[in-house]
């Protein structure tokens, strides 16, 4: 807020004309440049967003008229639901476990295929391949298959000495068939990282090579620091979308077994239109909407100790 | 700033509210108008009639041609067509029915009690003869008629088969499962079978048709799974449940069943473990017969699940496979019915269609297909024939929470397998969550 | 000599490494490229096999002629037209959105962006009807609308992302413009946009493939066949309570990896080629 007075002057000086000082006024300059966003929020998101705000207090079934019901579906939730804790539970072990693997993984990937090579653009298409299979059918068969119990998994632990399990049908390890399915399609986190590493100024590793740092060196003191804001984002999207996880667990496992894989998503999805308990599952919504905004508002003001922005005032 | 924002919020959530509760309260209000809306008379005017349904490529392509046979005799109507695949069907219908959308006809299943607020009753068109159903009887008919009204006019019928393998059971040395046989000799046989040959006596077992639909009613004790209006369990004694879950806890232990994790690996009905040769049995509808016979592709045979004592009831009935059902709000109510008398009588239109849905309930209809079946076609007709006479309950009306209903049974049945609870406590926890989740959606 | 040898051997390493990885990586993407020159039982009971035992079309004949008389030529046509004015229209706006967040301080900011992170937090499941509703009083349904014009109101994820990438541009470069006599739109249009290039790119990638592959809204939106997106004509061929036709649907799938993956290589060489983009060159 300090900096747009300076700003504002600046143009002011260069420029002359009522019209013009309106135009490039910065509440007006910056109303312009959210207007679509706006627009878009007041027409199309907003009233959806307050309508399953709304049912969140009715009973609805879908087929007739929600009833209103004050705060029982709350209520009910945090009283007589032991699913609703089990599908919390489920969901914070798998966020907990899968998104740093898919942030850390797809960053060293797209650290390592950042070269000038032929070979490092074919294995990056290679790469971002199993993205774009995403939840087919086909997913989900080949995935019961590698986790099988002859499966190629069980084999590869056979050989280190390892007993094989039960992958599908143990709760102690089923999870782990959908986290390394998160960790496999790291396809669009790896091209943002690369699209972030192109950013960042040749000139300040030929800077770093003169002084004599070390590849590692430079990893550490030029590649994270100016990517910290990009790792950010991907931290950040990648937490939110791993609490909203549903399709793993739908192809795959349905919850099962013994409700081990039962994240809140899919059980809020199977409330609203398999058990027509619409309410109940739009209140389930919100308290999701408030775990994810306190975690997400905790990791934003982390931000200011480890992301560095090259716009930031020192 | 701060108050405009506010009082732009509540406005918007005072227009969303209006907006849900008018969307919601339709029955005052009439179906959005799509086309100009006059009076059917007798002068044909143009309409088009949504029509939806779900399926694989052949049924699409079956059903359009069916549509286009329609049209060509009755050039006045055209068809909207919406097909989609049978695990989206129901997420689009969901929604449908919400916004008070739906098409005009639309394919159900037994679920008429969960889209009840949208389904026309169908009685006074066959009192008037719009549909016509004197080629068939009411044993058919009851398929699809709840608490007395016709919900719909089913396209097949189905029951559930034991299919098993007769080479394993000759190599295990047993005699082939007969129409009379007990659920302690099918016990017994899986035994047996993992003895002698290392396989599993049987695959998947469907808890809910065969621990629950079927199984209650062969005690003889004239209860069935669900009391008669649907609003709790119909039986008292919850050892009937438990002794189910204690087979299968039994066999499991023994290795004559699979355990979860292999049946968590089946990924089609098409990929059971009879077929890739894991097991001497499985549990087919009959509608499935077909498609898993060839895939297996070696001899296989039928017969109806065991019972519980020789001279007992069967507890076997005959449903609806599917069933196409007019909305109560749309604007063709009668070309509708007109179009489903067609769509189940017309030997045309079903020598098109050949049965892809299940056993047609109209016996000219039925005569004609039976006539050029292939082998594994008329085995399937053979069975349905046989478990017609066999029947002993009419078919279980589905609740609203049917879904719910079977997710619990799933999990007080995992939890048993894994040690956490004995089938009689199983038993019990699943009555109070039954009745509790019947209770919430009536 | 040794050097260079060394150099070698770590190169072999690194190949050997990457290569043996990739393939781990992309084996299921064969094995239903494979798949789809299977018959469905060969898929759902021999799968642990990778290769077909021959080059059999017959999936792909079956598969492209769609559902009575509706070949998957329309369903690719009706695709593309999405997808395409979709991404253009997401990529333009929230480059414009990102820029008023992260680059001029304007009243309201806050609360706005917060309103948008908050958008991205909610399960969509929970919107589904209350959009139907919205798009049906609107009179959308059965058309194009309700898929294509939101994207030209920006989209959160992309937004936020673009606001990440112009944050690492250092804001000497504004000033500097601003003393060259630009305004904040001039800025936008000719000191940044070019400099987010590589976000840019990223966005048209990402967006292309999620829109290609989204599925629920063409699935609610569209009840003609002829309207259909290849996202669903694929999904009709699965009936879990009769069969299921996989070798077709394999065969459909497989050639609809085509043009996302088609996008990707375009595109992927704006990531890699040529000097890396300094922030001060422009």
């Amino acid at each position: 807020m300090k900096k747009a007075p300076k700003a504002k002057t600046a143009v002011k000086s260069l420029k002359s004309g009522r019209w013009t000082q309106i135009v490039n006024n910065d509440n007006i300059a910056g109303y312009f440049f959210i207007l679509p966003w706006l627009i878009g929020f007041l027409s199309f998101t907003i009233l959806p967003i307050f309508a399953s705000l709304f049912l969140s207090f009715t009973s609805y079934n879908l087929t007739s008229s929600p009833k209103w019901v004050g705060i029982e579906n709350y209520v009910r939730m945090f009283t007589d639901d032991p699913l609703f804790f089990k599908s919390i539970k489920v969901t914070l072990y798998y966020v907990i476990f899968a998104v740093p693997l898919k942030v850390g993984f797809a960053l060293l990937v797209a650290f390592l295929l950042h070269r000038r090579s032929r070979a490092a653009n074919f294995y990056r298409s290679v790469f971002y391949l199993p993205s774009l299979i995403g939840g087919s059918v086909a997913v989900a068969l080949i995935w019961k298959d590698i986790f099988s119990i002859n499966g190629p998994i069980n084999s590869l632990l056979k050989i280190f000495g390892l007993k094989g399990v039960q992958w599908l049908g143990d709760p102690r390890f089923a999870i782990w068939t959908l986290i390394a399915m998160t960790v496999w399609q790291f396809g669009s986190s790896m091209i943002i990282f690369a699209a972030g590493l192109k950013q960042i100024p040749e000139t300040y590793y030929e800077a770093a090579k003169i002084d004599g740092a070390s590849r590692f060196h430079s990893f550490i003191y030029i590649t994270l620091p100016s990517l910290s804001p990009v790792i950010f984002f991907n931290l950040v999207m990648q937490m939110i979308n791993a609490f909203m996880t549903f399709t793993q667990a739908f192809l795959i496992t349905l919850g099962g077994p013994l409700d081990s894989t039962l994240f809140y998503a899919l059980y809020l999805y199977r409330r609203a239109f398999a058990y027509f308990d619409m309410g109940y599952a739009s209140a389930m919504a919100w308290i999701l909407l408030i775990i994810i905004a306190a975690v997400t508002a905790l990791v934003f003001k982390s931000s200011q100790y480890w992301v560095y922005y090259e716009s930031k005032e020192k | 700033m701060k108050k405009a924002l506010c009082a732009v919020m509540v406005l918007f959530m005072i227009l969303s509210i209006s907006a849900c509760t008018t969307s919601g309260n339709t029955p005052k209000t009439p179906a959005e108008p799509t086309k100009a809306a006059t009076e059917p008379t007798n002068k044909p005017e143009k309409i088009e009639m949504r029509i939806m349904w779900w399926g694989s490529q052949t049924r699409h392509d079956r059903t359009m041609a069916v549509l286009d046979l329609y049209t060509q005799k009755n050039p006045h109507i055209t068809f909207n067509p919406e097909f989609m695949g049978s695990n989206d069907y129901w997420q689009k219908l969901n929604t449908l029915v919400a916004a008070n959308d739906v098409p005009d006809v639309f394919q159900i299943g037994n679920n008429f009690l969960t889209y009840y607020s949208a389904i026309e009753p169908l009685d006074e068109y066959t009192k008037n003869g719009l549909i016509d159903v004197s080629d068939t009887n009411e044993n058919f008919l009851s398929t699809t008629r709840i608490n007395g009204e016709l919900l719909g006019i089913s396209l097949g019928t189905n029951s559930l088969a034991l299919l098993y393998d007769p080479a394993i059971f000759d190599q295990a040395g047993l005699s082939y499962p007969t129409t009379d046989w007990t659920w302690d000799e099918f016990e017994q046989a899986c035994y047996t079978i993992k003895d002698k040959t290392g396989l599993y006596g049987s695959s998947m077992l469907n808890d809910f048709f065969i621990g629950c639909i079927i199984s209650i009613p062969q005690y003889g004790t004239n209860e069935t799974f669900y009391n008669e209006d649907v609003t709790g369990l119909g039986y008292k004694d919850d050892q009937f449940f438990a002794n189910y879950l204690q087979m299968k806890y039994n066999l499991t232990k023994a290795g004559a069943y699979p355990t979860p994790g292999e049946l968590a690996e089946i990924k089609d009905i098409e990929g059971d473990l009879i077929v890739t040769g894991k097991a001497a049995m499985t549990w087919v509808h009959s509608n499935q017969l077909v498609a898993v016979m060839n895939a297996a592709n070696r001899p296989l045979a039928i017969t109806v699940p065991p019972k519980r004592t020789k001279d007992g009831p069967s507890g076997l009935c005959i449903r609806s496979s599917q069933a196409m059902s007019i909305y109560n709000k749309s604007k063709y109510k009668d070309e509708a019915a007109n179009f489903i008398s067609f769509f189940v009588n017309d030997i045309d239109a079903n020598n098109i269609l050949d049965g892809e849905r299940g056993v047609p309930i109209m016996g000219k209809v039925r005569s004609a297909l039976a006539e050029k079946a292939d082998d594994a076609t008329r085995q399937m007709y053979e069975f349905v024939d046989l478990a017609g006479k066999l029947a002993s309950n009419p078919p279980p009306v589905e609740p609203a929470a049917q879904i719910e209903i079977q997710d619990v049974i799933t999990r007080v049945n995992e939890q048993v397998i894994f040690d956490q609870i004995t089938p009689l406590e199983a038993a019990q926890i699943m009555r109070k969550a039954v009745e509790q989740a019947l209770q919430r959606s009536n | 000599m040794s050097e260079k040898l060394k150099k070698r051997f770590g190169n072999l390493i690194y190949h050997i490494f990457v290569a043996f990885f990739a393939f781990l990586m992309v084996y299921p993407v064969l094995w239903m490229i494979f798949g789809s020159f299977k018959t469905s039982t060969q898929i759902l009971n021999e799968s642990h096999r990778l290769f077909p035992t021959e080059l059999n079309w017959d999936n792909y004949i079956k598969g492209w002629k769609g559902f009575g008389g509706i070949t998957f030529a329309t369903f690719f046509k009706n695709s593309v037209f999405v997808t395409v004015i979709a991404t253009l229209g997401v990529t333009i706006s929230s480059a414009m959105v990102a820029y008023g967040f992260s680059r001029i301080r304007f009243r309201g900011r806050g609360i706005a962006f917060a309103c948008m992170m908050a958008t991205l937090m909610l399960p969509g499941q929970i919107l589904l009807i209350p959009q139907y509703i919205l798009f049906q009083k609107l009179q959308w349904i059965n058309t194009y609308k309700p898929l294509i014009v939101p994207s030209f109101f920006g989209s959160a994820f992309f937004i936020f992302m673009i606001m990440q990438f112009i944050q690492g541009l250092p804001k000497e470069l504004d000033e500097a413009a601003i003393i060259d006599g630009c305004t904040r739109y001039s800025i936008f249009t000719r000191v940044v946009l070019p400099l987010i290039g590589p976000a840019i790119v990223t966005t048209v990638i990402i967006n292309f493939y999620w829109k290609w592959d989204d599925f629920m809204g063409p699935l609610l939106y569209l009840s003609r066949p002829q309207k259909y997106t290849v996202s669903i004509a694929i999904k009709a061929f699965a009936d879990a309570t009769a069969s299921t036709d996989y070798g077709a649907m394999f065969a459909m799938s497989t050639l609809s990896l085509l043009p996302v993956f088609t996008i990707f290589l375009f595109f992927n060489r704006y990531l890699i080629e040529g000097v890396s983009t300094t922030g001060l060159k422009g």
